[in-house]
């Protein structure tokens, strides 16, 4: 054909230099409508190519440069990670650090020979067990399955070595909790894919949360990235958020009230440690606990904040509450005296009953012998709307605003309810509901003249704007009351701290159960503030059903305040305010000659 | 204006001249800045395993400053103990 041609073109070149329309050559004879078919396709031909370069080049050039780019541009994730969780002193609470995941494309994944076998090794899974799975999603038509996830980062480099077709990793981050269970209910936990589920984890949430980026790359037929063609969105590292807590201080509770469980047979313990200026929560803690970097033998039941979920009856300790009402509204003065004789009374058709016959107190003395029957005279004098709004002030049946995931409110009834029975027992601290946070906030009232602070596990750096709710003259007459409660006389001498003057009440609760009062099971409570002179520290202490013979807040949860807090005022170098009593030795400073 | 044809091929050659030094700066710029970016890659993961070595090392301060490790080295180790309250001598500034 193409010799054919040939001759036909020199034919045709000849023929236009010669006469256009001559159809005669050199003698030979050729048709004319020959000639013009052949010079009609051959343009037709030149016109289709160039419009098709033209096409090509100019008019569709994006389809092209698409698909060349189709084949090495990728898209890549940037991951951004969780911000940290730290304790006031910078302490790491809860850190992500990378992890590697490995997963197959099945289809990809050579299943015949025994190439997987070093991987099966490497990431310590049975070949068969790993050859099924691939199989199994192969004809599922899956294109991604992870093997295994959060390995040791060293990890990455070995599987990449092995080279296996269908085999890649993955960057992910892993969640550790360093302190693990001492401050587990704080911080909470996150669940695989670095969602908060509990505590601070769920609070904070957004805050801590990085946002990966996203970058368009060119890659070599290596997969190699070998250059950014385009950051779509640069990578948000979450935040770090430094909490209220310090984790020295945590860890002596955690340890105390490990110890208290142990030793009483209780079925839980739970403890609040407040700084009373800030309203800042320093120790928050729960025996037991829960390691939330192992969560494979995790008890549910261990993962409730007791601090912030459970609500208890506060017994005894609410009566300070009810004598700072009485002075506050002018109903009662700390000199009148109250017969609590014969130890026991009548109010509808509740007898109120006192564990001894007391005779005549005054109100400190109620206090300090915890009177039910005294605390009973003094609230019957006060209205109940009276009692009911200045309850409130201090915060009972309110939201303590912490913002914790899952923390219940109290419950305080409404005035309008109370009969002369619902009064009575109120005052000595049944029919009404307070979490321990809730309590620890209003004992702080006390230690901060009068002052009701918003609690807040972050660091607030000090700044608070607190709400009088008592006046300094009756939140310090109080406090001196309280102070006689731990003393000799008192009901809580073991919450006594060498060198330092406390204050506190303690309540003995008999555990609420469907419609009435449990006979054996009881709550052991301490409320104490200290140094009673300038107090900075407020903790409350509750074992819940202390089951070996003693149950009394004064011998069960005093001793687990008076360890804490002797180490946390000695921690935070809280100067001792009670350098005159017998147990304190003394010394004079040392002349300088002898130090030089 | 007219150019003589002398001027014109001087201006021809010259301007071929640019536009080949043109072409071959954008080549070389473009490995200067593959080699760059290269080189980019390379930093960054280096920061990448130094923030994984920092974040172990963390961890690893974290539980050997544990309050717990402490305490038990401070007993068993060093036979240190909690001064009792009569042990303790206030000095009066």
């Amino acid at each position: 054909m193409k010799k054919a041609k040939k001759p036909a073109k020199e034919i045709a070149i000849k023929a236009k230099f010669s006469d256009a329309s001559a159809s005669v050559v050199a003698g030979k004879q050729i048709s004319s409508w020959r000639y013009f078919l052949l010079v009609f396709s051959m343009l037709a031909v030149a016109v289709f190519l160039s419009y098709r370069a033209l096409d090509i080049q100019v008019l569709d050039n994006d389809f092209l440069q698409n698909q060349g780019q189709a084949r090495h541009l990728r898209t890549i994730s940037l991951p951004a990670h969780r911000g940290m969780l730290l304790d006031r002193n910078g302490e790491v609470l809860a850190l992500s650090s990378p992890v590697v995941s490995v997963w197959a494309n099945p289809a990809a994944v050579p299943l015949e020979d025994d190439s997987l076998k070093p991987l099966a090794e490497l990431i310590g899974k049975p070949l068969k067990g790993l050859k099924q799975q691939i199989s199994q999603m192969k004809t599922k038509n899956k294109e991604f399955v992870y093997l295994k996830r959060r390995l040791n980062p060293s990890l990455e480099a070995q599987v990449k070595a092995l080279d296996i077709p269908g085999i890649l990793t993955l960057r992910e981050f892993k969640r550790y909790y360093p302190a693990a269970e001492v401050t587990a209910h704080v911080v909470g936990l996150n669940n695989i894919d670095e969602q908060g589920i509990e505590g601070f984890e769920l609070q904070a949430n957004d805050r801590l949360q990085g946002r990966p980026g996203k970058d368009r790359v060119l890659q070599d037929r290596r997969l190699v990235v070998v250059d950014s063609v385009d950051l779509l969105e640069a990578p948000h590292p979450g935040q770090d958020l430094t909490l209220s807590i310090d984790k020295r201080l945590q860890y002596i509770a955690y340890r105390e009230l490990q110890k208290v469980v142990k030793l009483h047979n209780a079925k839980s313990a739970t403890l609040v440690l407040l700084d009373a200026r800030s309203g800042e929560v320093l120790a928050l803690a729960n025996a037991p606990s829960f390691n939330p970097n192992n969560l494979s033998n995790l008890d549910p039941e261990h993962l409730r904040n007791r601090a912030m979920t459970d609500l208890i009856e506060p017994g005894s300790t609410i009566k300070p509450f009810i004598v700072a009402t009485g002075l506050e509204t002018k109903q009662v003065s700390n000199s009148m005296p109250v017969n609590t004789s014969p130890g026991y009374m009548r109010v509808g058709d509740a007898t109120i009953k006192d564990i001894k016959d007391f005779g005549e107190l005054d109100l400190t003395t109620i206090l300090q012998k915890s009177s039910n029957v005294g605390i009973t005279k003094v609230a019957m004098n006060i209205p109940r709307e009276v009692l009911w709004e200045k309850l409130s002030d201090m915060g009972f049946g309110e939201s303590t605003k912490s913002g914790f995931p899952g923390e219940v409110v109290g419950y305080l009834p409404f005035f309008g309810e109370w009969n002369r029975v619902a009064q009575a027992t109120l005052s000595y601290g049944y029919g009404i509901s307070v979490t321990p946070l809730q309590l620890a906030q209003a004992y702080a009232v006390f230690a901060n003249g009068g002052l009701l602070t918003p609690v807040t596990l972050t660091k607030n750096n000090g700044i608070v704007r607190g709400k009088r709710v008592l006046s300094t003259e009756v939140s310090q007459q109080v406090l001196a009351m309280l102070e006689t409660v731990v003393s000799r006389e008192g009901t809580a001498w073991q919450a006594r701290v060498p060198g330092y003057r406390v204050a506190g009440k303690t309540g003995t609760v008999k555990k609420a159960i469907n419609g009435g009062y449990a006979e054996k099971d009881y709550l052991a409570l301490f409320a104490g503030i200290a140094p009673a002179s300038d107090p900075r520290l407020v903790a409350v202490v509750v074992v819940d059903e202390p089951s070996n013979k003693q149950y009394y807040g004064g011998t069960v949860a005093a001793p687990v305040f008076a360890n804490v807090m002797s180490e946390a005022l000695r921690l935070l170098n809280i100067a001792p305010d009670d350098i005159n009593s017998d147990n304190v030795r003394l010394a004079a400073a040392p002349a300088i000659e002898v130090i030089q | 204006m007219k150019l003589s044809v002398r001027a014109q091929i001087l201006c021809m050659i010259i301007l071929t001249l640019m536009v080949l030094s043109s072409a071959i700066s954008v080549v070389y710029t473009k490995h200067l800045n593959r080699v760059n970016f290269v080189e980019l890659k390379k930093q960054q993961a280096i920061k990448d395993s130094k923030n994984i070595e920092w974040g172990q090392l963390q961890l690893e301060e974290s539980t050997f400053a544990a309050s717990s490790e402490i305490e038990k080295r401070a007993k068993n180790q060093l036979n240190m103990s909690q001064p009792q309250a009569d042990e303790i001598v206030m000095i009066r500034q």
